[in-house]
């Protein structure tokens, strides 16, 4: 095994001459957590709202100063008729439109419903979900107002309970349902998996692309002390990464950090273990350095994108695609970050995902090394 | 074993599938001789050399290497050989040093030892100057030297070169034959496949393989005698491509070959031959300048070799 440190120091010194390795190690990590985390806000807020407001009364004024003072919306424009705020939501000024008849107050006061149109700009439906949820809740809001008022005006003196259930709802974990603290533990998972199945996979195909694995396989050196000598390095990596983002999330965008940075690491471990048989695995397959690159984001970081329930909860997936989630690492190891960094959980609650994952990674790591030593003999 | 052989092989085949790459291949090279292994691509010398290094198990037969079983021992025999391929296994992103270095420590797991040779094997190849290089900023006839220095790092006792010297120039490659030279004064054996005629010429003795088989096997002069049953004339006139047609069609004549602004004319016995062609020439209104009977090169016999299709 004394045979491995030449590998770890030559892989050093690759990594340390290759300004892309150096881009991808160091300064991709954190460009994605800084763009991810600041401009790609989840959070629904100052959507542009314009007002057309044709009755002008004191009600039509108390509904506009809820929805400006909620802080959802922003009151950029007062159109004056239907067609100026049609061209206003078309034109992608406004994404929300809002429409008070002549007769609002009138008909309030006779008790009859009065209609408010609403238009929403459904162009990107995620944010209209959200726009029309803000919509309900601030309407819903004044009607009750209008109803209390309504009815204390009639002598009701009782303290009759409006509405009869009152949900007080918490978030626990993201109290203030934060999208970077959501977002920090997963861009974890997919910068590994960026930085390692890639780069694993293309410095031992290079190898292969120019010849210098031939000039390893005369010298007595086993194919197990080169893999371990060639991955070695990567896996520093992986932690001196896993460290650079925790920082950067903790001290840009004030993530928590609840639980124990001891579990984490040794959790990681068995992660950083799948994502280098992947890597191994990938080199056994591709014959050039280009193949090596297009299969490792085809089979590594799209997938850690789009199934690892990061961008999308796998719970309201297809059940087939629910289906190839469940053999994904990295999802089982969103879990894990997650649970320690948001929740705090200790190892007990996260006994299950530790498990399957050290399967994965027993069993990508046998299959990559025996495909790796069929390969080369 | 008491032999002076170091390279001793019987019967080694190899199949792949249906294909025999190497056909029952007999081989025996002596301790500090150098051995050039010739022919055509495809002819199985890799497939070979690759059974010899101990990369790849032969179907049948077998043989020792540096007195190591190459079915049983691969790894023993690892140690003790050195591999220069013909495209240079450098990194050449690493500078001179951090190759022969990072050879240096594969095979010597001493630290000290593989530092010494290391400063050593540089002397060697005197590449003190570019140490510090890059091996990608080395030129062809250097980046050689490397992949030599690399390969001899570990003092083996054996070493093969696969076309050490295809794509380089003149020069380098006189310089890179006289290293060898050295080598082999102090008793390292070479086993080194070659497309060079004139670089065969410089080995003890060679071996040509065709087809997976030895066809021509010993010195280079008892090769010239035995093989070449059939004479060469030489002949320069004009127009060449004239008279190489005409002696094409002429059934007497065995082959016709263009070298350079001469033919090399292969026939049974030349001196009756002679003022035949030189006549039969002329009539044709091809003017002959020259024509003589010459010594067969090992070139007019492996071309020979292989237009017999290995019989």
């Amino acid at each position: 095994m004394k045979r491995i440190l030449p590998f770890i120091s030559k892989e050093f010194i690759h990594i340390y001459r290759d300004l892309w390795t150096l881009i991808m190690v160091f300064f991709l990590p954190v460009f994605m957590l800084v763009i991810m985390g600041s401009a790609i806000t989840m959070d629904v807020k100052n959507i542009a709202l314009g007002f057309l407001d044709l009755d002008n009364s004191q009600d039509s004024r108390e509904i506009r100063d809820m929805m400006v003072s909620s802080g959802y919306f922003k009151l950029k424009a007062t159109p004056a008729d239907d067609e100026e705020l049609a061209r206003l939501i078309q034109s992608g000024k406004m994404k929300v439109g809002v429409k008070i008849n002549h007769n609002f107050s009138q008909l309030l006061k006779e008790g009859k419903p009065s209609p408010v149109q609403i238009l929403v700009d459904g162009a990107d439906s995620n944010t209209a979900n959200i726009t029309i949820g803000y919509c309900e809740s601030i309407f819903q809001k004044f009607t009750l107002n209008r109803l209390s008022s309504v009815i204390k005006g009639r002598g009701v003196q009782k303290n009759y309970p409006i509405p009869p259930v009152d949900p007080e709802i918490r978030f626990w974990f993201n109290s203030d349902l934060k999208s970077t603290n959501f977002l920090v533990p997963g861009l974890i998972g997919l910068i590994m998996m960026i930085t390692l199945v890639p780069l694993t996979s293309m410095s031992v195909v290079r190898e292969k692309e120019r010849g210098t694995i031939e000039g390893i396989m005369v010298a007595p050196v086993s194919p197990l002390e080169f893999i371990v000598g060639k991955l070695t390095p990567y896996l520093f990596i992986a932690y001196g990464d896993l460290l650079l983002v925790i920082i950067c999330g903790i001290f840009l965008f004030n993530v928590p950090f609840r639980g124990s940075y001891l579990l984490l690491f040794a959790l990681s471990f068995i992660f950083i273990i799948c994502a280098l048989s992947h890597g191994l695995l990938i080199s056994t397959l591709a014959n050039s350095q280009r193949i090596a690159w297009q299969l490792s984001i085809l089979t590594s970081i799209l997938p850690s994108i789009f199934l690892s329930g990061f961008t999308f909860p796998i719970e309201s997936m297809p059940l087939f695609l629910q289906a190839v989630c469940a053999l994904l690492p990295v999802r089982y190891y969103l879990v894990i970050l997650q649970g320690i960094i948001l929740k705090g959980v200790g190892f007990r609650e996260l006994l299950p995902q530790t498990v399957i994952l050290s399967i994965f990674a027993l069993i990508l790591m046998r299959l990559s090394v025996a495909r790796f030593k069929k390969r080369i003999s | 074993m008491g032999t002076d052989n170091t390279i001793e092989v019987a019967d080694l085949t190899k199949k792949f599938g249906d294909l025999v790459a190497v056909d029952h291949l007999n081989l025996t090279v002596k301790r500090g001789e150098i051995f050039g292994f010739l022919g055509p691509n495809g002819a199985g010398k890799s497939t070979t050399i690759r059974m010899l290094c101990g990369l790849l198990a032969p179907t049948s037969g077998g043989g020792s290497v540096g007195r190591y079983d190459i079915v049983k021992e691969p790894e023993e025999i690892k140690k003790v050989i050195g591999y220069m391929s013909q495209q240079f296994g450098l990194y050449s992103d690493l500078t001179i040093e951090e190759n022969i270095d990072f050879y240096s420590r594969l095979y010597l797991t001493d630290r000290k030892e593989a530092r010494n040779m290391r400063e050593e094997v540089i002397k060697v190849v005197e590449l003190e100057r570019y140490r510090h290089f890059l091996a990608a900023h080395l030129s062809g006839g250097w980046k050689q030297r490397l992949a030599l220095a690399c390969a001899i790092v570990h003092r083996p006792s054996i070493l093969f070169l696969d076309e050490p010297t295809a794509g380089i120039d003149p020069v380098s490659r006189r310089t890179l034959w006289d290293i060898l030279y050295e080598l082999a004064s102090t008793g390292i054996t070479l086993f080194v496949t070659t497309h060079y005629m004139e670089e065969a010429e410089r080995c003890n003795h060679i071996g040509f393989i065709w087809k997976g088989k030895m066809v021509a096997y010993g010195t280079p002069a008892s090769i010239r005698q035995d093989l070449m049953k059939n004479e060469i004339i030489t002949l320069r006139c004009r127009p060449l491509q004239e008279g190489f047609n005409l002696l094409k069609l002429n059934p007497r004549i065995i082959d016709v070959n263009i070298y350079g602004d001469e033919l090399h004319v292969v026939v049974d016995r030349a001196e009756p031959l002679i003022p035949e062609i030189s006549r039969y020439l002329t009539e044709k209104g091809v003017s002959v300048e020259k024509i003589e009977r010459i010594e067969a090169s090992i070139e007019d016999v492996f071309v020979a070799l292989s237009r017999d299709d290995g019989k």
